[in-house]
């Protein structure tokens, strides 16, 4: 184990600004990535929606 | 074997099968990612000359890999698609698109915040960063081809122009890739190579294998995540769709 | 295949080969403009005007770092074993930086064939070693500095040089 503590594993040696920036960077991007999709499919549902008043209106 | 080849011409087939394929990537990725990065974070050891500041190798490495293997990906499908028009094809490219530029981002800020502490700049205009950027430059004209290109002109025109792009752009793959050995560069060459032994010992390289894996699972998880909505959106008034999600499509 | 498909299948992979041949020249074409340094035997070599600043790259000679103790200048000697070039720095160094080392520096040469540097970037090599590996090797005796030479693998090591045993 290369860290004796937590105190040392979060300084990284005195370099943690720049290691936990991009540990901080790939988590947002992750989670970007992650919740995306959930964009078409409200996408999609609106589509449904408008189509359907569309419909109901005539 | 054509059998097979035809099956992926049937929309219905692919987002049917494509349901249980996405959820074994997802756990894939989730597996090898935790596995190669805490790994690589908590338990790898330190690097005599870097110290715990090279642990962003962990992160850079794949990310930079698989910024280019998504980009060949595409170029590929735009290829299968201007020639033998498979529907599923353009789907599958522009589903893995936001992956591929969260990649070129993740490599090229992970490598600024790496560069700082470690060649004492951020930034420099040597072939690798610039060829780097230039890829990130190539997803963004991508990315305008899907989002400019109106809908009501048909999405295939968008397809064929981004699987132009693509095609063309792929000559930059090889000069990421060999700009470090043509041209003199600040960055360094490969450590992980293909044909020889990686410039690490086990206890270093195994984690990154790992986290190389997870972020391949990723890869393929998000792409057929998205790739099964984006199908939906493009054929949503097709009769397979009410068959298969009546729920969504149910109350029209 | 159908023929409507393999023409066009030809026809991509003809005008992208067109390309790949038209980037390689271009490339080659413009060497000097993408190469991010010049050596010491580019300098000496004349390929450099004098009064332009450019980068210029190498390792750090063994044994010719000379720091001055009341300010942040430093000299040292560039080389690539077949030229050296003589360098002057004001500032703060790299983390990395330390003889034996591959280093890009920007500046100017001045009247008397000295580089004064502005900017003094260090290079790190592909190789990736745990500290402790390192510290057995070198009390066993196995490790060698000039084995890890900045990237620069294809400069010779100096013949017989023990340094950093």
């Amino acid at each position: 184990m290369p860290f004796d503590s937590l105190a040392e594993f979060w300084s990284m040696g005195g370099h943690g600004f720049y290691v936990w920036t991009v540990v901080l960077f790939f988590a947002l991007l992750l989670v970007l990535n992650l919740v995306s999709p959930s964009f078409i499919t409200r996408r999609i549902k609106a589509r449904l929606k408008r189509q359907q008043q569309l419909q109901q209106r005539r | 074997m054509w059998q097979w080849f035809h099956k992926w011409g049937s929309a219905k087939w692919f987002y049917q099968a494509s349901a249980a394929w996405s959820r074994v990537f997802g756990y894939f990725a989730l597996l090898f990612l935790t596995l190669g990065l805490v790994w690589g974070f908590v338990f790898a050891p330190a690097d005599y000359q870097m110290n715990h500041n090279y642990r962003i190798m962990y992160l850079h490495v794949p990310s930079a890999m698989l910024a280019q293997i998504t980009y060949l990906l595409i170029a590929i499908l735009g290829l299968v698609n201007l020639v033998w028009k498979i529907k599923i094809t353009p789907i599958l490219a522009r589903a893995v698109l936001p992956f591929g530029a969260s990649c070129v981002l993740l490599a090229l800020l992970s490598g600024a915040f790496w560069g700082r502490p470690t060649w004492g700049t951020y930034w420099i205009w040597d072939a690798r960063l610039t060829s780097t950027l230039f890829l990130f430059f190539l997803y963004m004209g991508l990315w305008a081809c899907y989002s400019l290109l109106p809908a009501s002109m048909g999405r295939n025109s968008a397809y064929k122009a981004a699987a132009i792009v693509a095609i063309v752009g792929s000559v930059n793959i090889p000069i990421i890739k060999f700009s470090v050995e043509w041209w003199n560069t600040l960055h360094q060459p490969a450590s992980i190579r293909l044909t020889q032994r990686p410039a690490m010992p086990a206890s270093m390289y195994l984690p990154l294998f790992a986290s190389i894996i997870g972020f391949y699972c990723l890869m393929v998880y998000l792409m057929l995540k998205r790739a099964r909505l984006l199908l939906l959106e493009d054929e949503l008034h097709k009769a397979w769709v009410k068959e298969v999600e009546p729920k969504l499509v149910g109350g029209s | 295949m159908k023929k409507h498909r393999k023409q066009k299948l030809v026809v991509i992979l003809m005008g992208f080969s067109f390309l790949a041949a038209a980037m390689t020249l271009a490339g080659f074409a413009l060497k000097e403009q993408i190469d991010l340094f010049y050596s010491p035997s580019d300098i000496h070599n004349g390929l450099v005007q004098h009064d332009r600043s450019f980068r210029a790259g190498g390792l750090v000679k063994y044994g010719t770092v000379q720091r001055d103790p009341e300010s942040l200048i430093v000299d040292f000697v560039l080389t690539d074993q077949a030229h050296d070039l003589k360098v002057s720095y004001q500032g703060i160094l790299p983390d990395l930086f330390r003889e034996g080392q591959g280093i890009v520096a920007m500046g100017e040469l001045n009247s008397q064939g000295v580089f004064v540097a502005s900017q003094v970037l260090a290079k790190h090599d592909e190789q990736y070693m745990p500290a402790e590996v390192k510290d057995a090797l070198q009390r066993s005796g196995g490790y060698h500095q000039e084995d890890h030479p900045g990237s620069y693998q294809y400069y010779q090591a100096p013949e017989g040089s023990s340094y950093g045993r």
